[in-house]
């Protein structure tokens, strides 16, 4: 395998797939970045066996040379290293030289990397799945589903299946629901064409990597979803991830619809004061706030014996129904309010010791909080 | 003019009274004809012949009998060997006097463990001299309890602790700092306070063999210790802390609970039988103490003496049976290697008071706790009213 490339391009090709490279692993050709170079272009692919990312690179753009083939051939390259030479090149092109079957030269302007390869025919085969009825979306769109829901992912495996985001459909609808049991997210997409029935779990740490994937690749997506796959296509890039295995748990009934008081924030300042007052949490405890609500003002505070007290107001835009005294995980509550979009929330009450959600005019979106008990 | 700071803070004086072979002198108060006899305390109520040698007095450890030792295998050594089951409460019982019994000398008392407590007795000795003050302690506890201690006097903690174990039974050592070269350097590196089972062979095939070698090879030693070094380095040199605190009394860092049996175990099904007791008796101690914890450990020591430890932090505080013994079933699942069992133990930390705990509501759950909503309602409503603590529950007032 030899050829030459485009430095820009190929960096840019092995940075989006080096999400999938793994760090820790069994099989160590994992740590490679495999490459298969044909007539039409570059197929570059990297795996952690959860997620797999692959992508094409084709020889012409617009009718423009970017790739200058010497020889054919596949190569299994060491990962991390090679985003790191490829971080540093200073040249426009660089050339790839692969010779013995287990060394890749690497040359830019007066510099000549030589790399020790693993054998590519270890490589595992990993089958890219295509649906024929793929659900399209608009990337940044997808975007905003995975930043609204992530949050509320569950990081601890006691129960594994509240490790992701689950996505179902209903009729013309999405739901995109995640929850950790002490809080959750929900997401609601109108589709434009109905789609067949999913009901799928994606692991919360893949939709991290595809939200990363995502910032730098933007157009239309496609998922395509199989058994227990789900594989997003967007431009050149397949980004596959495996699914998790179990029923999520029914929510719909858990997300109050009624409220006995309702306060209106402005949206920024409302996190300036939370965050100000979050400054006195300490490390890895349970960061608890509390929300006194008056007539005409809230306070909002923090008591932790070892370190001190804060306490802060902060006068809410509007406000209906009758007081009251709630303590929460402050944390839950900044995660919720950084990821939502508008300049005005709704803070929704329903009890001192049942849940509140979050809301913005963006009905479509709900954040739910459930408080710890105060007295 | 030099103004030497120094020379103006005096050292403290701290004792470490320890209680020689603890278990025994418990029993020996009710039953005086054992004294002077060859006994052992074994773990097994059930089965004296089965059971371990928990600890053996003075003159059966002369046959060499010891603790964690089978108890056939003692009885080998030591054909007379009296065998008393374990009797923890009394035990219990017997550690809280021999504390009240401290507690009226000073109240600067840290309670180290059940048969152990560090004393800060600067104060005390501006009136007597300290080894007439070890003495009277020493005496009242021989004479009104029948508890035999030895006594380590010195200007900290660790050197206390060093001191109380060179002279055993009814010793009373005085270490000061300009006996170190002499009296702690020759010792063992094994017999350094806080240096384990484990730690000790590798400090050995390093030629670290005494607690010089620390100070003299402090490369070496280095090697071995890691990020420990600088302690048993300094304490070695004399610079240990003196801070007797009364705050650590009574309050664990951990609670756990282990047997060995002498009968191996080999199958799933009574490993788990066994954990569920082990689970119980933690628990219950957890309840008696109204504690809560967060992280749960198990410890498997196979035939070979080689023993495993593995542990789980939930992401909140429990003392709830059933959610502690499930994670230990876990951890034990993954942990064991399906080799011959000698030892099974359970422990549990990152304690918190039941008082402090902040209960983090649960989607899932929350509508079968609300039940008292009413009452938090209320009590909020007064205490916004009138003020802070106007109403509080009966439970978070401190005894």
């Amino acid at each position: 395998m030899k050829f030459r490339i485009q430095s820009n391009i190929f960096s840019e090709g092995i940075n989006n797939v080096s999400r999938a490279l793994s760090t820790k692993t069994p099989m160590p050709i994992l740590k490679s970045i495999k490459i298969d170079l044909n007539e039409e272009g570059i197929y570059l692919t990297a795996s952690d066996s959860t997620i797999t990312i692959k992508q094409f690179m084709p020889t012409f753009i617009d009718n423009k040379q970017t790739i200058f083939i010497e020889e054919l051939g596949s190569a299994a390259v060491p990962g991390r290293l090679l985003l790191e030479v490829l971080r540093k090149a200073n040249d426009d092109y660089i050339e790839i030289n692969m010779y013995e079957d287990k060394y890749i030269k690497i040359n830019f302007k007066n510099s000549d990397f030589t790399l020790n390869c693993l054998d590519v025919m270890e490589y595992p085969n990993i089958d890219l799945i295509d649906s024929n009825e793929p659900i399209e979306f608009d990337s940044v769109k997808f975007e905003q589903i995975i930043k609204q829901t992530v949050i509320s992912v569950s990081t601890h495996e006691s129960r594994p299946i509240l490790t992701g985001v689950n996505i179902k459909s209903n009729e013309n609808k999405l739901y995109c629901i995640s929850t950790d049991s002490y809080r959750l997210s929900e997401k609601i997409v109108e589709l434009e064409t109905p789609i067949p029935n999913i009901n799928i779990v994606i692991p919360g740490k893949s939709l991290l990597d595809l939200e990363k994937l995502l910032l730098t690749n933007r157009g239309k997506l496609q998922i395509h979803i199989a058994s227990n796959i789900v594989s997003f296509k967007i431009k050149n890039i397949t980004f596959q991830s495996r699914l998790l295995d179990g029923n999520f748990p029914e929510t719909s009934r858990l997300i109050p619809k009624e409220f006995g008081l309702q306060l209106v924030f402005n949206r920024i300042e409302l996190i300036d004061v939370v965050d100000r007052v979050s400054l006195l949490s300490k490390e890895g405890a349970n960061n608890i706030i509390n929300l006194d609500i008056y007539d005409e003002k809230t306070i909002i505070s923090l008591d932790s014996p070892e370190i001190g007290k804060v306490v802060e107001d902060i006068t809410p835009l509007s406000q209906e129904g009758s007081l009251m005294r709630i303590g929460f995980n402050s944390k839950y509550f900044l995660d919720a309010l950084k990821v939502l979009n508008e300049e005005k929330v709704t803070i929704k009450f329903t009890g001192e010791v049942r849940p509140f959600i979050i809301r913005t005019n963006d009905e479509f979106v709900t954040q739910l909080i459930l408080p710890v008990r105060i007295e | 003019m030099k103004n030497n700071l120094n020379m103006k803070k005096k050292g403290r004086i701290i004792f470490h009274i320890d209680m020689n072979a603890f278990f025994i002198s418990c029993e020996l108060i009710s039953k005086p004809s054992l004294i002077n006899k060859a006994i052992a305390i074994s773990g097994n109520n059930a089965k004296f012949n089965k059971g371990v040698i928990v600890t053996a007095s003075y003159e059966a450890r002369e046959y060499g009998v010891k603790a964690a030792m089978p108890v056939f295998q003692a009885r080998k050594l030591c054909p007379h060997l009296l065998i008393i089951p374990s009797n923890m409460n009394l035990y219990r019982e017997c550690s809280q006097k021999f504390k009240n019994f401290l507690k009226e000398y000073t109240s600067l008392i840290e309670i180290a463990s059940i048969d152990e407590a560090y004393l800060d007795v600067t104060e005390l000795c501006k009136n007597i001299h300290p080894l007439a003050l070890a003495k009277e302690i020493q005496q009242k506890l021989l004479n009104i309890y029948q508890l035999p201690t030895s006594i380590g006097i010195a200007a900290n903690k660790f050197l206390a602790k060093m001191a109380s174990d060179m002279k055993k039974p009814l010793g009373i050592t005085v270490l000061r700092n300009k006996e170190l070269k002499e009296k702690l350097w020759p010792l063992k590196i094994n017999e350094m306070y806080g240096i384990g089972k484990k730690t000790a062979p590798k400090l050995i095939d390093n030629d670290i063999l005494t607690i010089g070698d620390i100070v003299k090879n402090p490369e070496k030693a280095k090697k071995i210790l890691g990020n420990q070094f600088n302690h048993f380095y300094l304490n070695a040199l004399g610079y240990g802390n003196n801070i007797v605190d009364p705050n650590k009394n009574d309050s664990y860092q951990s609670i756990g609970n282990s047997t060995t049996f002498q009968e191996l175990i080999t199958t799933e099904t009574v490993a788990y039988k066994k954990l569920k007791e082990l689970t119980q008796i933690v628990v219950s101690r957890l309840i008696k103490h109204s504690y809560l914890i967060k992280t749960i450990s198990i410890q498997i020591k196979y035939a070979d003496y080689k023993s495993h430890t593995k542990s789980y932090t939930l992401n909140y505080h429990t003392q709830d049976i059933s959610i502690i013994y499930n994670n230990v079933i876990d951890l034990f699942d993954e942990l064991w290697n399906k080799n011959l069992i000698r030892l099974l133990g359970v422990n549990t930390s990152n304690i918190i008071e039941k008082r402090d705990n902040i209960e983090q509501l649960n989607l899932f759950t929350y509508e079968n706790q609300v039940n008292n909503e009413n009452i938090i309602k209320l009590m909020n409503d007064i205490n916004r009213k009138f003020g802070e603590n106007t109403i509080k529950r009966g439970y978070k007032l401190k005894k």
